[in-house]
């Protein structure tokens, strides 16, 4: 076998096989006796055939199909591994010359990841703010601690409703005379925040006592999300029971017992202090990495982008927005209508994502092959013993599974990408600023990235007629998409279309408030150990 | 005006009868091969042509000489398509041996190869 690879751009190979005219004939004998086993001609039973009469009907044209798809894989495979390529796409084949008695002769033009060489990847200096942790972020944490084992107590003294408190009521829900469709409830436990509920709402109710019956009127507004509703006036009869109050336990040692292994609440605070403030630093290196990462990224040339890899990535993009999608239970038509994109937007949106990420696997590479990063291979099938343990198979399976859609690449990848992340963060140097100067950094960045992106799109939209660029809509890829609204009213709908209410997620507010960096800290204790160690 | 032909009787017929007319087709199966080896050769005859006549043809078209013919006439068989009631035509099949050494060959190439 003889192999020559030509390189027609940085990321484009051709190459052109030769399979000796030997091993085509023995290919072709092959070929014709298989062929010939399930000849079926009259007067003989299914493989019967003579071969001097099998011959008169299986012609060697005929046989250059199997022929080829026997050889050429084989052949690709053997050069491939001769040449040391890996292509990204499919090749593109052509046959020069395939009869019998002759060489196999055949080009395959495909594109492989170009080495790119990055340099100037240590000591890059990052501005990176670092939120200092303070008692009051650990007091907002046990605040939420308190809320999450708060009970609720009646209130026994006669006074009215006020806001915040928690009222047992009936309501129905009229209009124009008639019950509205799950507009009504018996002892509804609904808690006064006036952000839980439409504009005014709350206050219809207050001042009402235990045992008192109220009738207001009141108007949906023309966008509220149940349809049936919107744009509607109506009456709601509502009827209480009962006024409840949230009642939080002391913060005091007893309840640092009960929540944590702690005896004292000092020691409590003292331990969440530092694990958060372990995590906000953590945390910052990793971003601080993942930001040289997105600057290095700017080094790799437009042309050393295959357009394969960038399919690629944006394949990977659009599979992990459609599992996302399937978990919280909208379609594709649902998702485009809350973040107002159309299927072409979302498009050349997801194709500018995959192209950024093309780049940023390309620069991972490249600190990779020269720093001799590489994931261990236990460190792979640890990956997929969790995620075996996850879907409930075993190891094996998983992992038999991975390999053919090609997951095991992207947990292979993904690791690797946080080696690299952490290897600059290490070499890089992180000079940190006041949170305030970082979100205009962020900002500036952004704006950046949406231009980078812009640019990778218009290249990936070369080959379609490119429209002019609308406004910057292009996400820069880590920005997380805007929350859905539209799932709450799916979830809440069912039970309970009339109480104009918001979702009430204070807690989650308030966490998201507060940052990521309690939000760790919230979870239980074992697993932020875990995280130290 | 002419008078519709009077056809010939049957025995002036067969006198006429072309070699070709005679041998229809070899018939090529796998009982055939098999016997091909003895140098037996298989034909699809006229009913009509008896073991002479193939003989004689046999050796007329390919050149050869026939040692031994034996002949078969596969009877016809009543078959039913739907209401209406039919038979399959008869036919004759004449096996002939070949004098040692002699081949049949067809633009070529040997009718029977073995």
């Amino acid at each position: 076998m003889k192999v020559t690879v030509s390189e027609n751009t940085p990321v484009e190979r051709t190459m052109e096989v030769t399979v000796d005219s030997k091993k085509v004939d023995q290919a072709y004998s092959q070929a014709f006796e298989k062929m010939a086993r399930s000849l079926n001609l009259k007067g003989f039973r299914k493989g019967k055939v003579p071969t001097q009469i099998a011959r008169r009907y299986i012609t060697d044209d005929g046989l250059a199909g199997t022929v080829l798809e026997g050889m050429l894989p084989r052949a690709f495979r053997e050069a491939l591994a001769e040449s040391q390529l890996v292509p990204l796409s499919e090749p593109r084949w052509e046959i020069v010359s395939k009869e019998r008695g002759h060489d196999l002769v055949f080009k395959a033009t495909f594109e492989v990841k170009p080495q790119v060489d990055i340099t100037d990847y240590k000591g890059v200096v990052i501005n990176q703010a670092r939120p200092e942790i303070t008692d009051e972020h650990v007091e907002n944490v046990l605040q939420d601690y308190r809320n999450g084992q708060a009970r609720l107590a009646s209130v026994t003294e006669d006074r009215g409703l006020q806001e915040d408190d928690i009222a047992l009521v009936d309501y129905t829900c009229l209009h124009e005379g008639q019950p509205v469709a799950h507009g009504s409830a018996q002892n509804y436990l609904m808690e006064l925040k006036q952000e839980a509920y439409l504009p005014g709402f709350v206050d219809n109710l207050l001042g009402l006592r235990a045992g008192q019956e109220r009738e207001f009127e009141a108007d949906f507004p023309e966008d509220y999300t149940n349809e049936d509703l919107a744009g509607k006036h109506v009456t709601f009869q509502f009827k209480l029971h009962e006024i409840k109050v949230r009642q939080l336990p002391e913060l005091n040692d007893e309840f640092a017992k009960t929540i944590s292994d702690f005896e004292t609440l000092a020691a409590l605070r003292a331990d969440m202090l530092e694990k958060m403030t372990e995590n906000v630093k953590v945390r910052t290196r990793r971003e601080a990495g993942s930001r040289i990462l997105f600057q290095l990224a700017g080094q790799v040339q437009d042309t050393q982008v295959p357009q394969a890899l960038m399919a690629y990535k944006a394949n990977l993009i659009f599979r992990t927005l459609g599992q996302k999608l399937e978990r919280e239970q909208m379609t594709l038509e649902q998702y485009m209508a809350s973040q107002g994109l159309d299927k072409d937007r979302l498009f050349r949106q997801i194709s500018a994502q995959g192209a950024f990420e093309a780049r940023i696997e390309l620069a991972v590479d490249s600190v990779a092959r020269t720093e001799s990063i590489a994931v261990p291979s236990s460190e792979i099938s640890a990956q997929i013993a969790q995620s075996a343990k996850m879907h409930g198979v075993s190891p094996d399976e998983m992992e038999d599974q991975m390999r053919q859609d090609g997951t095991i690449e992207v947990v292979r990848y993904n690791l690797l990408q946080t080696r690299v992340v952490d290897f600059l963060a290490e070499h890089g140097e992180v000079s940190y600023i006041t949170p305030e100067e970082a979100s205009r950094l962020a900002e500036e960045e952004k704006k950046q990235a949406e231009a980078a992106a812009k640019k990778a799109e218009q290249e990936a939209q070369e080959a379609r007629k490119a429209e002019p660029a609308e406004e910057a809509e292009s996400e820069t890829a880590e920005a997380a998409p805007a929350p859905i609204k539209s799932k709450t009213t799916a979830s809440d709908g069912e039970e309970d279309v009339t109480a104009p209410k918001k979702k009430v997620a204070s807690r989650a507010k308030e966490a998201a408030e507060e940052g990521e960096a309690e939000d760790e800290a919230k979870k239980p204790r074992t697993r932020a150990k875990k995280k130290e160690g | 005006m002419s008078k519709p032909q009077k056809p010939p009787s049957s025995v002036a017929h067969l006198r006429r009868m072309n070699a070709r007319d005679i041998l229809k087709r070899p018939i090529i199966t796998e009982k055939t091969m098999t016997i091909a080896v003895e140098n037996k050769y298989t034909f699809e005859v006229n009913p009509q042509a008896n073991k002479i006549q193939v003989r004689r043809a046999v050796e007329e078209i390919f050149g050869v000489t026939v040692t031994k013919v034996t002949t078969l006439r596969t009877s016809s068989k009543v078959r039913r398509r739907g209401r209406t009631l039919g038979e399959t035509r008869e036919w004759k099949k004449a096996v002939v041996t070949l004098k040692e050494g002699d081949k049949i060959e067809l633009n070529g190439t040997p009718l029977l190869e073995v």
